[in-house]
């Protein structure tokens, strides 16, 4: 079976006036059919830019994705589709859910109407069909009374049920692909659990596939079967959630998880953080980009720069430390 | 908060306003020694300076001329011209108004019309020629003064070639000239409320959601950038009908229009206090008035805006 996303190579930067930022540097990620897939790192690490790309979303003049940069959908480079096929492309085969509802839904347009727009623009259905279908969606979404919340404006619905809507018009026309960048993080955290409840009901429903943008490891657990792990605008590790979480290679990965809160903390206690900032993506250091924030940091891994290798299976990390032989890591940690 | 309740609120403060407009006003006409009829009474007998003196209210000092003036204010009196014989508010402002709310409206339906339509193109066109093109128009527009583009539309376009007069107000050709002179203030201003109105929404996340649904660029610019990209534009069309109803001093000088700014400008020059301060009161209430009209316009486009908001501020 071959893939229902490929990306290859990806390299995307922008311009500014500080010089070039390179926000993507190089990513190779596959999704399957029907399977959900979670891309997690920290704020900055090309995560959303990589999700943008996929519906060829980032901006010029100032944004650029890189020639010889590659994302197949079904086989097909949606970065030369034309006018017609993107068209067709976005909102139909693929559709993005936004971080923030409030700022990703347009405010002087009801929100019936703004998933009205999307199935009309992918089928020739009546005004008046549409009207009913989206009705119908939000109903879907979790809406008591649809019809009525179909005529508010997003400033009159909660953040939940904004992100309601936004669920809505992104699965109004039935999706191959979902890219959903941070669904949850605007979001209060009672109203969390149930947005991606909703996100995975769907998923199961539509037999959509789903890549899950998020910086937030504990709402990949139950939902994503792989994770690509990513740190300044590189994938750092990869692998099947159980590999992630049980079998960490990378050391960033490893303080990543070190990081998430348990409920099984002291209070009083602090909470680890990872020491140091990311670097600058102006100019991305020869090395390997974790270095300097890195307790395992050894001469080589300042001078080079460690490839994604693969270690067993679908398994695979850009650390020294795990592939140099005569350093196992795994066992010391 | 009902409508209601809303509403009469911003009455209350439109009162207020205007009594502290009207006592600045009194207060620093009056602040400039002598009176409008000083020179002419210089030479006439005693018992005719002082009659005169009786019939405008210069015999008195200043504190109970102020509560005759304010009292007279509440009442709808004007009182009358000290300088023109027989002038009072409300037949200058009928005879004047309608001249310069013609020209006004004239002035701001062409320069806001093309400002709009320009402001558009060049954000669309953001740094390409096109671009580049506009903003140094409207750059250019807002540094000449009105007073020297006014001289230069009528050295260079009026004339017998195209049979536009220089000056004067008779028909709609006299009009033409000294509605280009005021309009090209609202293009460039409005060119350049407009395009950086349309850059800010285009970067807003709602256009990537618009984008992401595969509908033509048409429709995104006109469904979703253009539609809140005129919420701002709501808030300053009011001042500007207010402001150009009012009347250009310059333009009417220059053309000799005979309309409000003209007028009220040289009662300010010959002191005439009762003329200014009816003038005055009137602009005032217009603009605030037109305020008022600007906040219900606005939550008419922005569903987002409610009153209760507004009045709570």
């Amino acid at each position: 079976m071959s893939d229902l996303l490929e990306i290859r190579r990806l390299r995307v930067s922008y311009h500014t006036m500080a010089g070039e930022i390179q926000a993507v540097r190089g990513v190779d990620l596959s999704v399957g059919e029907n399977e959900v897939v979670a891309v997690v790192g920290e704020s900055g690490c090309g995560k959303s830019v990589t999700a943008r790309s996929i519906l060829r979303l980032v901006r010029r003049p100032a944004g650029d994705i890189k020639s010889g940069s590659e994302i197949l959908f079904r086989g097909e480079n949606v970065l030369s589709f034309d006018k017609k096929r993107l068209r067709r492309y976005r909102g139909g085969e693929c559709s993005i859910v936004f971080q923030d509802p409030l700022s990703a839904l347009n405010p002087t347009m009801r929100s019936g109407r703004q998933i009205e727009e999307n199935l009309r623009a992918h089928s020739g259905i009546s005004a008046a069909a549409a009207r009913a279908e989206a009705v119908e969606l939000l109903r879907r979404v979790g809406f008591d009374d649809p019809a009525r919340r179909a005529r508010q404006y997003p400033h009159e619905l909660s953040g939940g049920m904004r992100q309601r809507v936004m669920i809505a018009i992104a699965f109004s026309n039935r999706p191959s692909l979902l890219i959903a960048d941070e669904p949850t993080t605007a979001l209060d955290v009672t109203i969390q659990s149930r947005v991606l409840e909703l996100l995975r009901e769907l998923q199961v429903e539509t037999r959509a596939s789903i890549v899950l943008i998020t910086h937030d490891l504990g709402v990949v657990a139950g939902i994503a079967k792989r994770i690509y792990v990513m740190y300044a605008g590189r994938i750092v590790e990869s692998g099947s959630s159980e590999d992630i979480f049980y079998h960490t290679a990378h050391p960033y990965t490893k303080a990543l998880l070190a990081s998430v809160p348990r409920m099984t903390m002291q209070s009083k206690l602090p909470l680890p953080y990872i020491q140091g900032v990311p670097p600058e993506l102006i100019d991305p250091p020869s090395g390997c980009a974790f270095a300097e924030r890195c307790a395992l940091c050894m001469d080589i891994c300042r001078r080079e720069e460690p490839k994604l290798t693969e270690s067993n299976g679908r398994h695979s990390t850009a650390c020294w430390f795990e592939t140099l032989p005569g350093t196992d890591g795994g066992g010391l940690l | 908060m009902g409508f209601l309740k809303y509403a009469l609120r911003k009455l209350g403060l439109m009162v207020v306003t205007l009594a502290i407009i009207a006592s600045a006003t009194f207060f620093l006409v009056n602040a400039v020694p002598g009176n409008p009829i000083a020179a002419r009474t210089l030479r006439m007998p005693e018992t005719v300076k002082a009659e005169l003196y009786a019939k405008y209210g210069f015999d008195k000092p200043l504190w109970p001329r102020y509560v005759i003036t304010m009292r007279g204010l509440l009442r709808g009196d004007f009182g009358m011209s000290a300088v023109y014989e027989g002038d009072t508010v409300p037949n200058i402002i009928a005879s004047k108004l309608p001249v310069s709310a013609r020209l006004g409206l004239q002035q701001m339906l062409v320069g806001v019309t093309l400002g709009i339509l320009l402001g558009v193109v060049s954000a669309l066109k953001n740094g390409r020629a096109a671009d580049f093109a506009i903003i140094a128009l409207a750059a250019f527009a807002v540094s000449i003064p009105q007073l020297v583009f006014s001289l230069l539309l009528q050295k260079f376009f009026a004339g017998a070639k195209t049979g536009l007069p220089i000056i004067g107000w008779s028909g709609f050709k006299s009009t033409i000239l000294p509605t280009i002179a005021g309009a090209f203030v609202y293009t460039s201003f409005y060119a350049r409320l407009m395009k950086s109105s349309i850059l800010d929404v285009i970067g807003q996340e709602y256009i990537m959601t618009a984008e992401s649904k595969g509908i033509s660029g048409f429709r995104v610019v006109t469904r979703h950038v253009l539609r809140n990209a005129f919420v701002p534009i709501i808030t300053y069309l009011p001042m500007t009908v207010a402001m150009c109803v009012t009347g250009s001093f310059f333009v009417e000088s220059v053309f000799t229009i005979p309309g409000l700014g003209y007028y009220y400008v040289k009662s300010v020059q010959q002191r005439d206090l009762s003329m200014v301060m009816g003038l005055t009161v009137f602009i005032a209430a217009l603009l605030l008035a037109v305020v008022f009209v600007t906040d219900i316009l606005y939550k008419l486009v922005d569903p987002r805006i409610r009153l209760e908001r507004a009045g709570k501020r």
